[in-house]
């Protein structure tokens, strides 16, 4: 059985075909020790790359959300005394998200279960139904903020897990047409 | 009442039944949660009719954020009393992406995007074909208005802002020649400043800075800038006051704000006299219609009298064949045509009788300029006042 396993279309967004503009490692317990860091990150990351697009501010507010929420997400699901490498990227149609940590089984389920769900076909239904419910009736094994990026901004998720070094990947594609629509 | 964090703040406006979001509500602090529910549960429940939820300056929120809005409006919903409307602005791509959604949790919650309502004329000066009508104008004003600029008190190092910069010219000139430490041009067309951020990189200035962003709720801090510019833009707003505040707010105590206004009133021509004056009182007359105020040259000193400035100067700027190119200006006439005859005629839906006649009111002032023997004017005031300390 191989060691590495997929959810969603991992290869299809490789930024090792288009540029990466920014990458920073951080450790997983900064976040922990104070959760303003991902606002913090997230801006530094947004004002960087933003002069990239022809629509700065529209893409300085889309890369700080997005690379918020799923900053936040892989630092819940980490290892505490890992890093998370993060990376921002720019294909010709597109921008990558690319975060990778070390998480062991059973702290990364309910975030692949998440990343199942929002590449099953109902994610419209499942993101209503979040929405619609009171927070203590949601699913525990659900990440909202991982829902409300793929469902709003039509973002492409897909996470790589490695079973042997419990190394995983995400990786979220948006494309620049999100920007300007 | 205030409810207040680290990096945000939401107040309650009881004149429009209004909670204003501002800054960034990115927490995961249980009281910080707690406490705008609290808020809107209280405002909530004191009033009739319809509540407003007002985002525009909102810059970001988190998942949690968005979840205690879901709070409040689940909480609104169980109610079944009042009516939500959740408004929002183009400029921040979280609300144009996620508040819309909300809307559809129950029939009602309404979202409104404000950039779509705050003055009638907008659609028509954001589209790229009013950029060579702001050019051609900027070519004829920029030689007169500079001087202009440095008697009301521009000086090289300050931090200026062009509010409505539309496509970046006078930002970019005033960036060159008069050296601000920084020149920020805010706009809300996206033409403009995709057109004033290429003049940038092509020119290579560095002091200058072009942010999309909405006059009638700018992401700037207070009392931030030094010398705020509004050119040319107040008339065609229905509401002005709702910049003239914004103007206001992001000036230092000592700073000055510099404003320019239309007259359509002081365009005179000769020959064909009679027939200039005829268009550009029906062109005003459509403005009108239109939301604008194309005589607001005139009101400038009451305008920044009311602002409560002091030191207010007023100067006219005249364009004409005398001291400006021919050509030039037979191009400005040549746009306003268009825009008057062709833009503004199809959205007000005007007879043929009436867009005949205004393409020859357009056309004779044209011949005007182009015959050598005559002579025309354009003016437009210049008025501008200093923040009291």
């Amino acid at each position: 059985m191989s060691e590495q396993t997929y959810i969603g279309d991992f290869n299809s967004f490789e930024p090792k075909t288009g540029v990466t503009h920014i990458a920073l490692k951080q450790p997983v317990r900064d976040f922990q020790l104070d959760w303003r860091r991902y606002n913090l990150i997230s801006n530094y990351f947004a004002e960087y790359s933003s002069y990239l697009f022809e629509q700065k501010d529209r893409a300085e507010n889309l890369i700080s959300t997005v690379l918020y929420e799923l900053t936040e997400a892989m630092a819940q699901y980490a290892e505490t005394n890992a890093n998370i490498i993060i990376k921002l990227s720019t294909l010709q149609q597109a921008l990558v998200f690319e975060l990778a940590t070390f998480s062991a089984p059973d702290k990364r389920e309910p975030l692949l279960e998440t990343i199942k769900v929002i590449n099953r076909e109902d994610l419209n239904d499942t993101y209503f139904s979040l929405l619609a419910s009171d927070r203590s009736e949601q699913l525990a094994n659900i990440h909202f903020g991982l829902v409300l990026i793929a469902h709003d901004y039509n973002a492409k998720f897909a996470l790589s897990e490695n079973t042997k070094n419990n190394v995983i990947t995400l990786r979220v594609a948006i494309t620049k047409e999100e920007i300007y629509s | 009442m205030i409810v207040t964090g680290e990096h945000y703040t939401v107040t309650y406006d009881p004149l429009d039944q209004q909670l204003n979001f501002e800054g960034i509500f990115r927490t995961y602090n249980k009281d910080d949660l707690k406490n705008i529910k609290n808020y809107f549960s209280e405002i909530h429940n004191k009033v009739k009719g319809t509540l407003k939820l007002n985002f525009r300056k909102l810059r970001y929120i988190n998942s949690a954020g968005i979840q205690a809005l879901l709070d409040c409006l689940h909480y609104a919903k169980s109610q079944s009393k009042l009516k939500i409307k959740l408004i929002g602005t183009k400029v921040l791509t979280w609300e144009v992406k996620t508040l819309p959604r909300l809307s559809e949790l129950w029939d009602q919650i309404e979202f409104i995007m404000h950039d779509d309502n705050f003055y009638e004329s907008q659609g028509i000066i954001e589209q790229d074909d009013f950029i060579p009508l702001l050019r051609t104008q900027t070519r004829l004003l920029w030689p007169l208005e500079k001087k202009i600029l440095v008697k009301h008190g521009f000086k090289s190092g300050m931090k200026a802002a062009d509010i409505c910069c539309g496509c970046g010219d006078v930002a970019l000139l005033i960036a060159k020649e008069l050296k601000p430490s920084i020149m920020v041009g805010i706009d809300h067309s996206l033409p403009g400043i995709k057109h004033a951020t290429q003049l940038q990189k092509e020119f290579d200035v560095s002091n200058a800075d072009f942010k999309l962003g909405d006059a009638t709720a700018l992401m700037l801090d207070d009392e931030l800038f030094d010398f705020v510019i509004c050119r040319l833009s107040i008339q065609i707003f229905s509401k002005p006051e709702e910049i003239l505040k914004e103007l206001y707010r992001i000036t230092k105590p000592g700073g000055t704000i510099y404003l320019i206004g239309e007259d359509y009133d002081l365009i005179v021509g000769y020959p064909n006299a009679e027939s200039i004056r005829q268009v550009y009182d029906k062109a005003g007359i459509y403005g009108k219609q239109m939301g604008m105020d194309l005589y607001n040259g005139k009101k400038l000193f009451s305008i920044l009298a009311k602002l409560k400035l002091r030191d207010i100067r007023i100067d006219y700027i005249h364009v004409d064949t005398n001291n400006s190119d021919r050509e030039d200006l037979a191009n400005m006439i040549k746009s306003w045509r268009y825009f008057s005859a062709d833009t503004i005629g199809k959205q007000l839906n005007i007879g043929k009788q009436d867009y005949e006649q205004l393409l020859k009111g357009y056309d004779d002032h044209i011949e005007t300029i182009n015959n050598p023997l005559g002579y025309t004017i354009w003016t437009v005031a210049a008025g501008s006042g200093v923040k009291r300390k």
